[in-house]
């Protein structure tokens, strides 16, 4: 019966679109090879990626530091929060497990 | 649309759409589909929903499911190890961690967040990008562990620790305190900080995040020596 009713609808033009793709990529991938077989195209490649990856270690550490920094004034003035006379219960902590649609109380909200 | 979350650790969610329903998923999510299921990406609500999709965590196509002259089912499943929970948008927005995204009805509407205090951004695990969940209809949303769903009241508070918040009804005020003294926040394995969720809300927390995880999984993995 699932033959039957089974149609099929043509990927040969998604086919044609990946293969170009992959003729896109090899052709990419042989530019750069051929750049970079050019004289001084990889010493020039090799410094600007030096730079680019000092730059961005940088920036990490900066910004690292700057939080560093940061969280002990913030530690300080949050303060440790606490409440008092409010009781609680573990009535109120509900844990998920399976459901479904046809519960009486579908969804979180 | 009919669904059931079914399964342990690793759960599935069922989606029956009738033939006229359609459903939305991340790329990626679909586990599997009956034969008269076609799924088709699209980049829902042009580049710049996509894009902030993708910024937030999820994907920048979405995957489009329908049925083909009758009922069909598909089944998604988590990135992690851990639940799916079912939330009905329609009774209020959810910010939630990124990458929680898995799916819903075509009517809810997943948008790119950010937390409001830096502060917050900063120390309180989740970072500065979130999901906003908003709309009408069913979302599902998958995290790392078992989690565990609080209805907080006005004024009630839950301290989290970092990163264990899963999502948070747009009600609820999220920040940061301190999680105790010098001691605590040496000795304590929590940080200088922890995070607090104040009501009137729903908060869903979460027992062990990704992090934690592949933590914990590190002195298990087989070396070459």
């Amino acid at each position: 019966m699932a033959d039957a009713n089974m149609k099929k609808a043509g990927t040969g033009k998604s086919a044609l679109g990946l293969v170009l793709i992959a003729i896109g990529i090899i052709a990419i991938i042989a530019a750069v090879v051929w750049v970079l077989m050019q004289p001084g195209a990889l010493e020039t490649l090799a410094n600007v990626a030096i730079v680019a990856i000092l730059v961005i270690f940088g920036i990490i550490i900066i910004f690292y530091a700057v939080v560093a920094l940061a969280a002990i004034p913030l530690y300080a003035m949050k303060g440790e929060q606490y409440q008092e006379g409010i009781d609680y219960s573990m009535d109120d902590v509900q844990p998920v497990k399976e459901s479904s649609s046809e519960d009486p109380k579908n969804g979180t909200s | 649309m009919k669904y059931t979350i079914t399964g342990d650790n690793l759960q599935f969610v069922n989606v029956e759409l009738a033939a006229d329903e359609e459903f939305h998923s991340q790329a990626g999510a679909m586990a599997y589909m009956t034969g008269n299921m076609r799924m088709e990406s699209a980049m829902e609500g042009g580049f710049m929903s996509g894009l902030k999709r993708s910024i937030s965590g999820s994907s920048l196509f979405l995957l489009k499911y329908k049925p083909q002259g009758g009922s069909g089912v598909v089944g998604l499943g988590g990135r992690v190890p851990g639940k799916i929970l079912d939330i009905d948008v329609g009774k209020g927005t959810w910010i939630c961690q990124s990458s929680s995204y898995l799916g819903a009805e075509p009517t809810v509407r997943l948008d790119l967040a950010f937390q409001k205090k830096l502060s917050s951004a900063l120390f309180g695990g989740e970072g500065f990008i979130l999901q906003k969940i908003s709309g009408k209809g069913m979302a599902f949303i998958a995290a790392c562990g078992d989690l565990n769903v609080v209805e907080l009241k006005p004024g009630e508070v839950y301290k989290v620790s970092t990163s264990n918040a899963v999502a948070w009804e747009e009600s609820v005020k999220y920040d940061i305190a301190a999680a105790g003294g010098i001691k605590t926040a040496m000795f304590g394995g929590e940080g200088l900080f922890v995070t607090t969720l104040t009501g009137p809300g729903k908060i869903v927390i979460q027992s062990m995040t990704l992090a934690e995880l592949a933590q914990a999984l590190i002195p298990y993995l087989p070396n070459n020596n």
